[in-house]
């Protein structure tokens, strides 16, 4: 009564108040009564005739299902909270935000629909799938994972009956996604050119889908994403005089920005995405074969995540920065829980939810902490204000370290890298690669904006350095010795690129030009070999047991079966421990050579005793696939290679190996062609970050 | 009544100059009080013109922050705990931007809430979908029961 004398506008408040209170106990009250009751309670609440009081807190039982409806009320409250402005300001936002919202009602209940299709809402556990022969069932087994992004895939409601509802989706959906895609740049020719492609590889999309086998629909369905990424690549490249020009364009109230660095970092992104789709293909197709699981969204969701990639490349100011990595991590966790039949991939994608969900926690405090104090989050604000400060304020440097911290997750970089090799043995291993290797780059890109860009030279050198000079240290030997005694191949993987990227932090940390140069390389060199390293990998097949190689001395049958490709395997080995006529020797040398100008001595002792003790473990594969002699017991562990001729596969094995041969010669073996034009893109990168605007 | 009493708490730590713990370091005694100054309200109250009740409202937000960040790192027994302590942790940081509306009079922090509402809830989703999956396959939600990959 005292707040409703002193300020009567609370008065709506309380009387919602007091209604919601009389509704829920008037809801206790209803269900107390009308409830079933035992005649005798007592013998619930007293102790089972062994004589011992039952342990621990027995209400801690919860029925789990009860969560597949909470799910569904946590995107439905969703739904109200952005229906709830817009309603309210409907006048003034007029026809466009009414045509809006309703495409975001739209895709919320194609969603809807595909998750029940898809028998996520059902309170059985499993089903007996009838036919047992479908490759892409249309109700899964069990629940897929993809409760958010699901809202986007509508356009994965296979039936061979609707197809002309099929078609509306399909081409709705990529329309939609194609404008959220390229409307950021804010180039309308950009827009019409890839609408284009879109269309005509959509429409002959169509076609195939219905005229061939379901097998065939995947194929069809993945080589349609590449020819799209390969369409993009080709709109964006920077020679075609598009985004030429160093000006820098701003769309979007200043969250977005594309200038000659971005346009750059896209056209790599894009490239890399293509090529991971197209190398994965094959293994997809059998895995799904054999595992009669549905992977139809793994090409999509891929997208999503080069989606956010690129407008986390793009983005200028920190909350749109925070909002793309959200994106790209959900789209991961997603990823990482895919092969939802495997105990082990779903353990992965828990456990990287966890911690991701904690270190992006992190950053967002870190961002907060940034918001409150300087009341901007606007890059070029925050630069401003940064360079005119002596000392950084508390609170700033508090949120930065936050922030920073995020991004050493995103990066597996040392203090944060204990996911790294659980989640990389667990997960899909065309998972593995697109972690190792395409979110790296985004993420390092974006790191790259903030750090020279940002903070500046000033700032970064003069506090940040000894951060990221032992950041990189720890991470150079803790993948370096955790690699030592590894067994598992994947793991292995994991602790390697912990190491990779210790490596690759030496270049910023000397904090100058030819430092980002070297680290520009680096990570372009390490995303080459891991290409190499994976095409070859993902062909392999233990011939016992159908499944992926786990083990390292696994390999040791596969030399003796196919001496071409794992001589390509060895030298990929070869360049990932920096042996001199290779392309890890000359992206090592430029990171030495920029730490010896720095003079960060110690560093470059570090870092060379590392290298030598990971010779070690990168020539023992190389022993494993050429001297291991054990043939009395190869029969046991035996392991061959398995090309997916039976389905007509675009990659004939002898074409296989003389592209990856070529693919291999042409790139990694000629360093310096490829050393001209990144450090082209680096130059232009310190350039548009420091020195313009 | 409730708020002076704390404010005159404040106060006499002000004189004891604690705050300045993490721009002198020859002051620097560890212990709590190092712990709370993270959350920046101390630093905020003295450093700057900002109302009293800021300061406050951050260093609640910090707490709530961090009660969620411990409760992810340290708790061992039930995933789902877990995802609440996620959300706790996301509400403190939204605690934080509604103050910035509130006291700073920054419009854009409420639409920045708003979004990070969503995402949170979004997060959410996306943690009980893997956890429901995981439930089917084996019927286990201790964190202890996550282990298959350790080795």
């Amino acid at each position: 009564m005292m707040l409703l004398n002193t300020n009567e506008k609370y008065l709506e408040l309380i009387v919602f108040l007091v209604l919601s209170c009389i509704l829920s106990i008037f809801l206790l009250l209803l269900s107390y009564t009308l409830s079933h009751k035992k005649k005798n309670e007592t013998e619930k609440l007293s102790a089972y005739e062994c004589g011992f009081d039952p342990f621990g807190n027995g209400c801690s039982s919860f029925e789990v299902h009860f969560y597949v409806v909470g799910v569904l009320f946590i995107i439905f409250d969703l739904e109200i909270l952005f229906l709830y402005p817009w309603a309210i300001h409907l006048g003034v936002l007029g026809v466009p935000g009414f045509c809006g919202a309703m495409s975001f009602l739209g895709i919320l209940t194609v969603g809807f629909i595909y998750e029940w299709k898809k028998g996520a809402l059902d309170w059985s556990v499993s089903r007996v799938d009838k036919t047992g022969t479908a490759l892409l069932p249309i109700k899964a087994k069990r629940l897929p994972p993809k409760v958010e992004i699901s809202l986007f895939t509508g356009l994965v409601v296979l039936s061979k009956k609707n197809i002309n509802v099929m078609v509306y989706f399909l081409s709705f959906c990529f329309i939609s996604t194609l404008y959220i895609l390229v409307g950021f740049v804010g180039d309308i020719i950009v827009i019409l050119l890839v609408a284009l492609f879109f269309l005509i590889f959509s429409g002959a999309e169509v076609i195939t889908l219905f005229g061939r086998r379901m097998t065939l629909c995947y194929r069809h369905w993945l080589f349609t994403h590449t020819l799209a990424l390969i369409a993009y690549w080709v709109a964006l490249d920077p020679r075609w005089g598009l985004f030429g020009s160093n000006d820098p364009l701003f769309s979007h109230e200043y969250y977005l920005l594309t200038d000659f660095y971005t346009v750059h970092i896209k056209y790599y992104l894009f490239l890399c995405t293509g090529a991971f789709l197209q190398i994965t293909a094959e293994y997809l197709l059998k895995y799904s074969v054999a595992q009669k699981i549905n992977l139809i969204e793994f090409p999509l969701i891929i997208c999503f995540s080069l989606f956010f990639m690129l407008l986390l490349v793009s983005s200028f100011n920190l909350f749109g920065a925070y909002v793309a990595i959200e994106g790209l991590t959900f789209s991961l966790y997603i990823l990482a829980g895919m092969n939802y039949n495997s105990q082990n991939s779903l353990e992965a994608g828990m456990k990287y939810f966890c911690l991701g969900a904690l270190a992006s926690g992190f950053f967002l405090f870190g961002v907060a902490l940034v918001f409150i104090t300087t009341k901007t989050l606007d890059f070029l604000e925050l630069r401003f204000l940064f360079n005119i400060v002596d000392e950084l304020p508390l609170l700033v440097t508090f949120g930065l370290i936050f922030i920073f911290f995020g991004f050493w997750f995103k990066l597996s970089i040392f203090p944060c890298h204990a996911w790294t090799p659980d989640v990389y043995e667990g997960v899909l291993t065309p998972v593995t690669l697109f972690f190792a290797t395409v979110v790296k780059l985004g993420v390092f890109s974006f790191l790259v904006r903030t750090l020279f860009f940002l903070m500046g030279t000033k700032v970064f050198l003069f506090f940040w350095v000894p951060v990221f000079l032992f950041v990189a240290a720890g991470s150079i030997v803790v993948g370096g010795l955790g690699a030592l005694r590894q067994t598992k191949l994947k793991k292995f993987i994991g602790y390697t690129s912990i190491n990779q990227m210790g490596y690759m932090f030496i270049g910023v940390s000397s904090g100058d030009l030819l430092g980002l140069q070297a680290s520009f390389l680096y990570l372009f060199f390490y995303v080459i070999t891991g290409f190499t390293f994976f095409a070859i990998l993902l062909y392999v097949t233990d011939s016992r047991t159908g499944k992926d190689v786990l083990f390292i001395n696994q390999l040791s049958f596969f030399g003796r079966q196919s001496r071409n490709l794992s001589f390509i395997l060895a030298l990929a080995l070869f360049s990932m421990a920096g042996l001199p006529p290779l392309a890890g020797f000359f992206g090592k040398f430029f990171l030495f050579f920029s730490a010896f100008k720095a003079g960060n001595h110690s560093l470059i002792v570090l870092g060379l005793v590392m290298n030598v003790i990971s010779a070690f473990y990168y020539l023992r594969i190389v022993k494993c696939l050429f001297f291991e002699d054990s043939s009395e017991d190869l029969e046991s562990r035996g392991v061959s290679y398995l090309f997916c001729a039976g389905h007509e596969g675009f990659l004939d094995p002898a074409v296989l190996d003389s592209t990856i041969l070529v693919f291999l010669c042409v790139i990694a073996l000629q360093p310096f062609m490829l050393n001209a034009c990144l450090s082209h893109c680096a130059t232009l990168a310190l350039a548009s970050s420091c020195l313009s605007y | 009544m409730f708020l002076k009493s704390i404010s005159s708490f404040f106060i006499i730590w002000d004189q004891a100059q604690i705050f300045w713990v993490f721009l002198r370091p020859e002051l620097s005694v560890g212990g709590w009080e190092t712990i709370l100054n993270i959350f920046g309200g101390f630093w905020l109250l003295t450093h700057s013109e900002v109302s009293f009740n800021f300061g406050i409202f951050l260093i609640f937000s910090g707490l709530i922050f961090s009660i969620g960040a411990f409760g992810v790192a340290f708790n061992r027994k039930n995933i789902l705990l877990l995802m609440v302590s996620i959300e706790i942790m996301f509400l403190g940081i939204n605690l934080v931007f509604i103050s910035g509306y509130v006291f700073l009079n920054l419009e854009v922090s409420l639409v920045y809430a708003l979004v990070n509402l969503s995402i949170a809830a979004a997060e959410a989703a996306i943690g009980f979908g893997l956890l429901m999956a995981s439930f089917r396959n084996r019927p286990d939600i201790t964190v202890r029961g996550f282990n298959r990959l350790n080795g």
